[in-house]
């Protein structure tokens, strides 16, 4: 056996986290390494000596299996619902391929699954009849990445939300010169199916739940009491809500907006519009009124 | 009284690590436990409902602060950013302190999430003592390092683990959280006396116990935190107990986990193996491949998940 070269510690690092990280296993993980340390599978004592009762693969395979196993089960708990679509090891598949593009780069898990409907967007069938179905994983992936993110983020539990009293005593001086300032927690998403039905089955644990067909759905969520809220609405409220909460949040004053949108929404917004206003208020979806800058 | 201060801390007696599927049973109950660790990472960057739940907790309990991504091994530069939130957390809660452990989790700007083995050596050594001397100087206190269990050793290495241990602690001045079962499970792995490995520690560094159930897959251990604490590990553990003179000790159980009371009598085994030199349990065999999936660190040691 040939005397290995002295390494260094990093060099050492780089090579055994390309080993156990290789998607082909360590075997193969060895010989593509060989950048890093010269040395053939039949050589591997010269760098992780035996055990009396394991050899060196087979150990360096205990880390070689873990690495994806685990963060393979992390997707699965973090996309419960696109696990349930696609089936335990279809996801496994997917998620193995996704950590092959996008490694962990984050001391968090909680990131892991940042990207994974970008991924599976742009790994998606050029089949025109497999769009709808890989449309309804790329939606669902998104609306629960949304759900984590509203989870662990930033929420109204510990200050002030504007009620219903606060926001019907808005003066029309105030429309014309303040804004409503949304809650920390607030997104609004549109989906090409009803996602969030078939989320929320698949987490009250029904078995099987039926593929819904597509719709355009637009979800206003948020959290409440530390559990995620969402509701579907209608485009017109929608399109208002969402000027108000995203669009233009810095420097425009809600009159403003409102009769910029209503140049589209005009009828359904003047009819609705009280009562939305009602609704986003018991949502606390807004949590001040403050002048604009 | 709780005595046998180790660098100031406290010995905080007989806790469970905190895991979400316990949080209802713990807000409605109040257990009557002496502390609780948690997992770092699960809780430095929430502002939801886990915060929420270890704000509640440590309120009424002491708090210990145990990460898995420190990377104190790794030959990329720490991260500041996390450093400063484990600083800002730890000062928010009022933990007692903060431990990781002696491994390196990637490189090159990814992390495996593993708790991967250092090559014993003089340039890991040093490396070593100068990354936690740095952490220290963010943290502004004493950082306890505790040993992984291991499934691989390096021809690079030039001394033992223990040696490493004791030497790294000596010369960084930290503490140690003396995981008796990775001592077993790396024993075995790699043929030493883990009687040895106990006896050659700076033992006035030991501020903590762990204490966890493993698989014994026949050519090797792994350790997956997934059952009751084997004989031989409570006999490892007592010999732990006489050569420290007692420190606080904390049972990890990440899968499969049991309801909280199943969990918190385990530990509490503890005080009736000290007194008594025996445990009287139902199944305290080692548990073979056959009875669950290994994986090293499951995946509870690492995220707290939670869906609603």
């Amino acid at each position: 056996m040939n005397e290995p070269a002295p390494r260094s510690l990093r060099t050492l690092q780089q090579w055994l986290q390309s080993v156990i990280t290789h998607p082909n296993g360590v075997t193969a993980g060895i010989v593509d390494a060989q950048q890093a340390i010269s040395l053939t599978p039949d050589q591997i004592e010269s760098v992780v000596p035996a055990s009396t009762q394991l050899d060196a693969i087979s150990k360096i395979e205990v880390y070689g299996n873990a690495y994806y196993a685990r963060l393979i089960e992390c997707l699965g708990e973090e996309f419960p619902a696109v696990k349930a679509a696609l089936t335990a090891n279809t996801f496994d598949s997917f998620a193995f391929s996704y950590l092959q593009q996008f490694p962990s780069t984050s001391y968090t898990l909680s990131d892991l699954g940042g990207n994974f409907a970008e991924f599976l967007d742009r790994t998606k069938p050029t089949d025109a009849e497999e769009h709808g179905w890989a449309n309804f994983l790329i939606d669902l992936a998104r609306l629960e990445w949304h759900y984590s993110e509203i989870f662990n983020g930033p929420g109204t539990e510990t200050i002030d939300e504007l009620t219903p009293e606060m926001l019907q005593s808005i003066t029309p001086e105030q429309f014309a010169s303040c804004r409503l300032v949304p809650a920390p927690c607030v997104r609004l998403d549109q989906f090409r199916f009803p996602v969030h039905e078939y989320a929320t089955a698949v987490r009250k644990k029904k078995d099987s739940p039926t593929l819904p067909a597509a719709e355009t759905t637009r979800l206003v969520m948020t959290r409440r009491q530390y559990i995620v809220r969402r509701v579907a609405v209608s485009e017109a409220e929608y399109a208002v809500l969402d000027e108000l909460v995203n669009v233009n949040n810095n420097d425009e004053p809600i009159g403003s907006i409102l009769d910029r949108v209503a140049e589209t929404w005009g009828d359904s917004m003047q009819e609705h519009l009280q009562s939305w206003f009602e609704r986003w208020a018991a949502a606390g979806y807004f949590i001040a009124v403050e002048d604009v800058q | 009284m709780k005595s046998n201060s180790r660098l100031g801390y406290p010995n905080l007696g007989l806790g469970v690590g905190l895991r979400h599927v316990h949080f209802k049973h713990i807000t409605e109950t109040w257990p009557n436990v002496d502390w609780f660790e948690i997992i770092s990472e699960n809780f430095i960057d929430s502002q939801g409902r886990p915060r929420y739940i270890l704000d509640q907790i440590a309120e009424r309990y002491p708090v210990v602060m145990h990460g898995v991504s420190l990377s104190i091994g790794s030959t990329d530069p720490l991260n500041h950013e996390y450093l400063l939130k484990l600083k800002k957390l730890s000062s928010e809660i009022n933990a007692v302190w903060i431990s990781d452990h002696i491994c390196w989790t990637g490189v090159a700007g990814i992390n495996s999430h593993d708790l991967l083995p250092i090559p014993f050596n003089e340039e890991s050594l040093a490396l070593v003592v100068e990354r936690i001397k740095a952490v220290q100087e963010v943290l502004e206190r004493p950082l306890v390092l505790e040993n992984p269990s291991s499934y691989i050793t390096f021809q690079d290495s030039s001394m033992s683990e223990w040696e490493f241990i004791s030497r790294m602690a000596e010369e960084a001045d930290c503490g140690l959280l003396l995981d008796v079962n990775n001592v077993y499970v790396s024993a075995f792995n790699h043929d030493f006396d883990p009687y040895e490995f106990l006896q050659s520690l700076p033992h006035e560094r030991v501020v903590q116990f762990h204490l966890a159930g493993h698989l014994n897959c026949g050519t090797h251990c792994i350790d997956t935190h997934d059952g009751r604490v084997i004989d031989e590990v409570w006999n490892l553990y007592k010999k732990a107990h006489e050569l420290t003179g007692g420190v606080s000790t904390l049972l990890e159980w990440d899968a499969n986990i049991p309801p909280f009371e199943e969990m918190h009598a385990e530990v509490l085994k503890a005080r009736e193996f000290l007194q008594e030199g025996t445990i009287h349990q139902q199944d305290s065999s080692t548990k073979n491949a056959a009875e669950s999936e290994a994986v090293p660190h499951p995946i509870n040691y690492f995220v707290g998940s939670e869906a609603e």
